[in-house]
């Protein structure tokens, strides 16, 4: 990964909302054609940095280059390189698909031929060749987040930031989204930064994920070695219900090094399984506690970020 | 019970809900009483009002005198005998009245040989000179003159009748000697005599128009141009909610991204509402001119330069409006109450002459005074386009004064 181009760095990139700090002290630094997943709960600053990253908030602190231009003095260049599909639609809903992307590329300076042909392009990205001429107001959720992704694509960007791009969408546009990606990866060799607060998402998508959460990158690895570094087996037990002395005497038993409910599940983490899973069920037993069910699974990003920020993704 | 968590709650959000509450309540209240302050001296028994009114009195009889008096006990007149000129005082002419009944809109003049009229039963007139481009003040003399008209024209028919009456019958008794009397035919002549009088009363006033330029203004030459500035500055101040929902929606954020500057993002935004303001403006008086004869004034130019400047100063605001509310919901309600009190205030809804003195000094603030003022000019006072030039400057002085202060002002977050 180190022996290819970086495309962005930061150097202690910092935003400040009077005496919020959204974003604080961020080094970072990001490969050409790679996609980097930023992992944090909601309200972490994710959007802040990015925000940062594609001009639209200038820093109050710190400095970054993006594909070789330096982010507050060489914006308009900046503004060349990148584009930024926001979690918001940014799309006007009274005019069609078509109009949408003819008036955002115009914006970009594009014209004649070239124009007809980078929107024709996007609306097969898209897959929405057949819904160019209709207004976009009329489109199912998945139909105007995969258009709010083609308009991102119209400038043909080095770098692509993604924030949050499947909230409140369905699985099937989920999915086209997913293959918009690698698929804009592997032809255009596009560097990809996602935001996102599905682990599953990251840990599906990203070469690398950068684990964010206050304002700070807590680390930065390939998904792999993440898990590998913070990973932790679970074992959770299933409950018709789930008192809390029930809580307290399982979690207070040797090899728990934590644990979480989720409705009436209980997620045990712990470096020895095997020991952990005999005491559980050994005391289960003897107490005859009714279990629905109980499962062993790998370890995920989302006992990673338990790990290392003490608190859930979702919470 | 539930139906008052319902209500409550709905109240609960109704009174958080500020621009709402600005609607709801302070917008009638400011506009009620800036049309209270404005009409006070026109429909209210209010001092604080007085049209002056030069009075031209060339005869010195008794009746002429009476009628002076009378017209002074009237409270809305501030009757002007005398003017000054080279520093010294001099009797009101019917040239001077003439000359000054463009500001004042109306003039009374008691001819020579109105007293001898009035005595010796022949018929006697006033005249009111008034000026065509308003209707307010010399409404109010003719109201006036003709009230106290009638009561004297009442009184004198009432003893030319009677005098009459008694003479005849008197007469008729002389002729018969103590025989039986028939009033059948005295009743008759009696009626005979009034139907003669009120047919034609012995007073009258007639009026006489200012000379002008061109055709007499209608009441759309009044109404278009102060119709249209309120509607204008409600088309252009909504332009505001559309730029803080693109705000909201996220739009304005992703145009940031894009290679062109905050400022082109801001004019391109200020653009599409000023060619809908003056699309707008030049509509409604193409609809007044076409449907409804209503006349263009003197000077085309003119036109466009007020409407243009109009348009100008109208998307200003909104640019403004946009900088300073945090949300659609309230740059909508703020913008109801500013446009709504411009208008009342600024002369879109009346002329803004009949307002007091002080508020007339107010009104010029806003810019709907300047744009009506100037509207008026050409259309009802057939002046030109140098003569429009003061508040065509003022309103792009405006309009620019504010999108300065809006493009310094406006976040795009």
């Amino acid at each position: 990964m180190s022996t290819r181009d970086i495309l962005i760095s930061t150097y202690g990139l910092t935003k400040k909302f009077d005496s919020f700090t959204a974003v604080n002290g961020v080094d970072l630094d990001i490969y050409e054609g790679e996609v980097l997943g930023l992992l944090g709960p909601n309200g972490a600053g994710k959007t802040t940095l990015i925000s940062m990253l594609t001009t639209i908030l200038p820093p109050d602190g710190g400095s970054a280059t993006v594909c070789g231009y330096d982010l507050t003095k060489e914006s308009s260049k900046v503004k060349q390189m990148v584009s930024l599909v926001p979690q918001d639609l940014a799309l006007y809903l009274t005019l069609t698909a078509e109009e949408n992307l003819s008036f955002f590329a115009n914006l970009y300076g594009l014209k004649g031929r070239e124009k007809r042909s980078r929107i024709k392009e996007v609306l097969k990205i898209a897959q929405l060749e057949d819904w160019a001429n209709r207004k976009v107001g009329a489109y199912s959720g998945g139909m105007k987040r995969r258009l709010n992704l083609a308009v991102g694509l119209l400038n043909r960007p080095k770098v692509l930031f993604l924030d949050e791009p499947t909230v409140g969408v369905d699985p099937q546009s989920r999915n086209h989204i997913f293959d918009s990606i690698q698929y804009l990866v592997e032809e255009f060799q596009m560097t990809v930064i996602y935001t996102t607060h599905y682990m599953e998402e990251a840990q599906e998508l990203c070469d690398r994920v950068a684990i964010y959460d206050k304002g700070k990158i807590l680390d930065l690895e390939e998904t792999d070695t993440l898990l590998q570094k913070y990973g932790e087996k679970q074992l959770v037990l299933d409950f018709k219900s789930i008192p809390d002395w029930l809580v307290q005497h399982i979690s207070s038993l040797p090899y728990v090094d934590s644990h979480h409910v989720i409705d009436n599940k209980l997620t045990i983490h712990s470096s020895n399984l095997l020991g952990v899973t005999e005491n559980v069920l050994s005391w289960i037993r003897t107490n005859q506690i009714p279990v629905e069910s109980f499962n062993v699974h790998e370890s995920d990003l989302e006992s990673v970020f338990l790990k290392l920020t003490g608190k859930k993704l979702r919470d | 019970m539930s139906m008052w968590h319902i209500a409550k709650k709905d109240l609960q959000i109704l009174f958080r809900d500020i621009p709402g509450l600005i609607y709801l309540f302070l917008t009638p209240i400011l506009v009620i009483a800036v049309a209270s302050f404005a009409l006070g001296g026109v429909f209210g028994s209010s001092p604080t009002k007085k049209f002056e009114i030069p009075v031209v009195v060339e005869d010195s009889g008794q009746a002429a005198k009476d009628m002076v008096e009378a017209l002074k006990k009237v409270e809305a007149l501030d009757l002007k005998f005398m003017y000054e000129e080279n520093g010294k005082e001099q009797q009101m002419t019917r040239d001077k009245a003439d000359e000054l009944v463009r500001d004042k809109k109306a003039a009374i003049i008691i001819p020579k040989g109105f007293s001898e009229a009035v005595t010796g039963g022949k018929e006697a007139t006033i005249q009111i000179i008034q000026n065509p481009t308003d209707q307010v003040i010399p409404g109010v003399i003719k109201n006036v003159v003709s009230e106290y008209i009638s009561k004297l024209s009442t009184a004198i028919v009432a003893n030319q009748v009677g005098t009459q009456a008694v003479q005849s019958f008197a007469s008729t008794v002389g002729q018969q000697h103590n025989l039986k009397l028939d009033p059948t035919p005295e009743i008759s002549k009696i009626q005979e005599y009034i139907k003669q009088y009120t047919a034609k009363p012995p007073i009258k006033y007639e009026t006489k128009n200012l000379e002008s330029k061109g055709s007499a203004p209608t009441t759309f030459d009044y109404n278009v141009p102060g119709y249209a500035v309120m509607f204008v500055l409600l088309g252009a101040t909504s332009a505001a909610s559309v730029l803080l929902e693109e705000r909201e929606n996220g739009t304005l954020r992703k145009l940031k991204t894009l290679p062109i500057s905050s400022h082109s993002i801001l004019l391109g935004k200020m653009l599409s509402s000023f060619i809908t303001a003056s699309i707008q403006c030049l509509v409604l008086f193409a609809v007044g001119y076409l449907g409804f004869g209503m006349n263009l004034g003197g000077s085309i130019l003119g036109l466009l330069l007020m409407i243009v400047s109009t348009a100008f100063a109208a998307t200003g605001l909104s640019m403004l409006l946009a900088a300073f509310c945090k949300t659609r919901s309230q740059a909508s309600g703020v913008s109801i109450l500013l446009v709504l009190a411009m208008s009342a205030l600024g002369g879109s809804w009346w002329p803004l002459y009949i307002e007091p003195v002080w508020m007339q000094k107010i009104a010029h603030i806003t810019l709907t005074a300047w744009s009506t003022g100037g509207f008026s000019d050409l259309l009802v006072y057939g002046k030109g386009l140098v003569d429009i030039l003061l508040p065509a400057g003022v309103l792009l002085g405006m309009g620019l004064l504010f999108l300065t202060i809006a493009i310094r002002r406006f976040r795009f977050e």
